[in-house]
């Protein structure tokens, strides 16, 4: 019986030297001298990835939201003596049709939509095809100026621990930035200051 | 598709408290303040472009060649274009120059030239070692995404180059790399009627290639084993092929097991530990697992027929193979005891050559059908048949360590025709030649080197 390969002769010739990983340089600014560790010292995984956080400017404006919010809440014994009442008439599950803008009724109409959410979708470049794709949503929160452009940066508003969703959240981010401006009727301004865009890759991979 | 989630929508699928918050701000609105709700939109539909990315050329810190930096980058630049997802941009239209991997770049000049992402790179030289250092870097957040420091052997720049790479694929696309790696194949050279055929290994991007066997003997099918630097592939020596294990830093080679019969289609088991083969007697060829310590073998299937082609499921619980048991080869999936077997394709034509995906997902195949060889993957069990790519011949699928690119080889018909290795996206696109030195056939991608 030949012998088992763990025994077989040694190799003549070292084994290939790896290289090695030292150093993850925290900051640019951060001046540090390099550790070289052992040569057999096998690369470590970075430990510390950045993860994205939403800019000042935009975390600002959801805290507003919230502290608007917050007040109205203050005010809740008095809503929820009609709400239904209120409510009904105003979000009736009237059809939006095209151009369709008054008063406090206002909503977008469907080709609006339907040019935003093309617009959008055009800029989107997701990771294509990464294993797990399909359960991932990315919920992006973002405000925009009068003129269709960003307020501050756009926050991702759930969460996932897995590297594949954070590269479709920064390719999200990425598509809202580069769509910029946006082109909506500025007389419903009111009505698209605030979006949530569900960024859904499941339907574009066709992965088995 | 993408459906706007009205604001009716909205409350109706909102949960109570949600409604109740949303009453509340309409209820308290009857002022001054408009009501307004969040428009929400879904987005189904994208429109998926290769990332532009500025890597301009990685400086030297003054200790080494200024081109032995350069080459580094453009490793990095190569395997991130050759991928697909990635389009370096030309530095002609760089508008920072001099950039250094202590401070941030300026984004404002990498946002006109629509740069997403770019990476600044040193290289230097610490006490006979090469040291490389880089940042990447997101350009709409400035934010930093990645930044690492190696050392290494003066030889293995290149491979610093690759690992790079890698750490930008897994961190834009989230999926682990695959750059850092090699193919062992059969180089083809001489006539076609007088080939001679040798093991050849080199880099992925087909670098450094290197010759492992003389070319005295036939050899087919290497495969890479999963934890050693070991190779498993079938020698015809005399008429009677045998299956040989071959250590590819010392040349050691030994032939696994003695058997009365041909033993061919060899591969390792995920651990490394096993071999799963094929055996052939009497006619009727069967396939066997074979321990490597103990040298125990195992018969797993028992017909009258041709068995063969096995590969094992990442997780080492199933094996799937090729049989002709049903009449025409077809595609079979077992228990890694041989127990369960069942048959998973079901498209016309025949089927061969079955690989499991290192991520499980999905196996690659060979199909004739039409008269045409093509290769495609389907779900194991058996659902979502898709091509790949198809024509006068296409063989031999073996899948890149993430299991999202797979090389294979085609065969050019004609006289001067010969085999020529290719690499595609699991999505179909991106099909690129892998250049050889001469023909080149079966090829075999090892895992991650480190």
């Amino acid at each position: 019986m030949p012998p088992p390969p763990a025994q077989k002769a040694k190799a003549e010739e070292p084994p290939e030297p790896k290289p090695e990983k030292v150093e993850k340089p925290k900051e640019a600014e951060a001046k540090k001298e390099p550790l070289p560790k052992k040569a057999e010292a096998k690369p470590e995984k970075p430990k510390d990835k950045p993860k994205p956080k939403p800019a000042p400017q935009a975390e600002q404006k959801h805290d507003r939201n919230a502290d608007r919010l917050a007040a109205l809440l203050n005010k809740i014994p008095d809503a929820a003596k009609e709400p239904r009442a209120v409510d009904a008439p105003r979000y009736a599950p009237k059809r939006p049709v095209k151009g369709q803008s008054s008063g406090t009724q206002m909503t977008m109409a469907v080709n609006e939509i339907d040019a935003l959410r093309a617009k959008i979708a055009q800029c989107w470049s997701p990771p294509p095809g990464g294993l797990g794709a399909d359960v991932i949503i990315i919920k992006l929160r973002l405000q925009l100026n009068e003129d269709g452009s960003l307020i501050g940066y756009p926050t991702v508003a759930n969460s996932g621990g897995s590297p594949f969703f954070q590269a479709a959240a920064d390719s999200a981010v990425r598509a809202v930035f580069q769509c910029q401006p946006y082109e909506l009727p500025s007389e419903k301004y009111a009505v698209w200051r605030d979006l949530i865009l569900n960024f859904d890759p499941r339907q574009m991979y066709g992965s088995g | 598709m993408i459906d706007l989630i009205s604001p009716p929508t909205l409350k109706r699928r909102a949960l109570r408290f949600a409604t109740f918050l949303l009453a509340a701000l309409i209820g308290a609105s009857t002022g001054a303040d408009h009501a307004h709700a969040v428009v929400e939109l879904n987005i189904t539909q994208g429109n998926i472009q290769p990332l532009l990315i500025a890597i301009p050329d990685f400086a030297s810190d003054g200790t080494i060649d200024a081109g032995a930096a350069r080459e580094i980058s453009d490793v990095v630049s190569n395997d991130l274009k050759s991928s697909g997802l990635f389009l370096p941009i030309a530095p002609a239209a760089f508008i920072e120059k001099g950039l250094d991997v202590a401070r941030a770049p300026r984004f404002e000049d990498w946002r006109p030239i629509n740069a997403q992402a770019v990476v600044v790179g040193r290289i230097g030289n610490n006490d006979g070692k090469l040291r490389a250092e880089f940042r990447l870097w997101d350009v709409l957040s400035g934010k930093q995404l990645a930044g690492e420091q190696f050392f290494t052997q003066a030889k293995d720049a290149r491979r610093v180059g690759h690992i790079i790479a890698d750490v930008i694929y897994e961190r834009m696309t989230g999926e682990k790399g695959y750059f850092d790696t090699r193919v062992v194949f059969v180089d083809e050279s001489g006539p076609k009627d007088k080939r001679v055929k040798r093991l050849a290994i080199m880099d992925q991007d087909g670098h450094n290639v290197r010759l492992l066997t003389t070319g005295k003997d036939l050899v087919l099918t290497p495969r890479f084993s999963p934890s050693t630097q070991e190779i498993t592939y079938m020698s015809f020596e005399g008429d009677n092929p045998k299956v040989y294990l071959l250590n590819i830093e010392t040349g050691q080679k030994e032939i696994v097991g003695t058997f009365p019969g041909m033993t061919f289609a060899p591969r390792f088991s995920p651990d490394g530990q096993r071999i799963v083969m094929s055996l052939e007697q009497a006619g009727a060829a069967n396939i066997y697992a074979m321990d490597l310590r103990s040298r125990r073998t195992t018969q797993l299937t028992n017909s009258q027929v041709i068995n063969t082609s096995p590969c094992y499921a990442p997780d080492g619980s199933r094996i799937v193979f090729e049989s002709d048991r049903d009449g025409s080869q077809q595609i079979y999936v077992m228990n890694a005891d041989g127990s369960n077997q069942r048959r998973i394709s079901s498209g016309g034509g025949s089927y061969s050559t079955p690989v499991w995906s290192p991520r499980g997902d999905l196996i690659a195949f060979t199909k004739l059908s039409g008269g045409q060889f093509l290769i495609g993957v389907m779900k194991p069990d058996g659902s979502g048949e898709r091509v790949l790519t198809e024509g006068f011949h296409n063989e031999g699928p073996t899948w890149a360590p993430n299991g999202r690119v797979l090389m294979f080889f085609r065969e050019s018909p004609g006289a001067g025709g010969g085999p020529r290795l290719f690499s595609i996206d699991l999505t179909g696109y991106n099909e690129r030649l892998v250049a050889t030195p001469s023909f080149g056939s079966d090829p075999a991608w090892s895992p991650l080197i480190n």
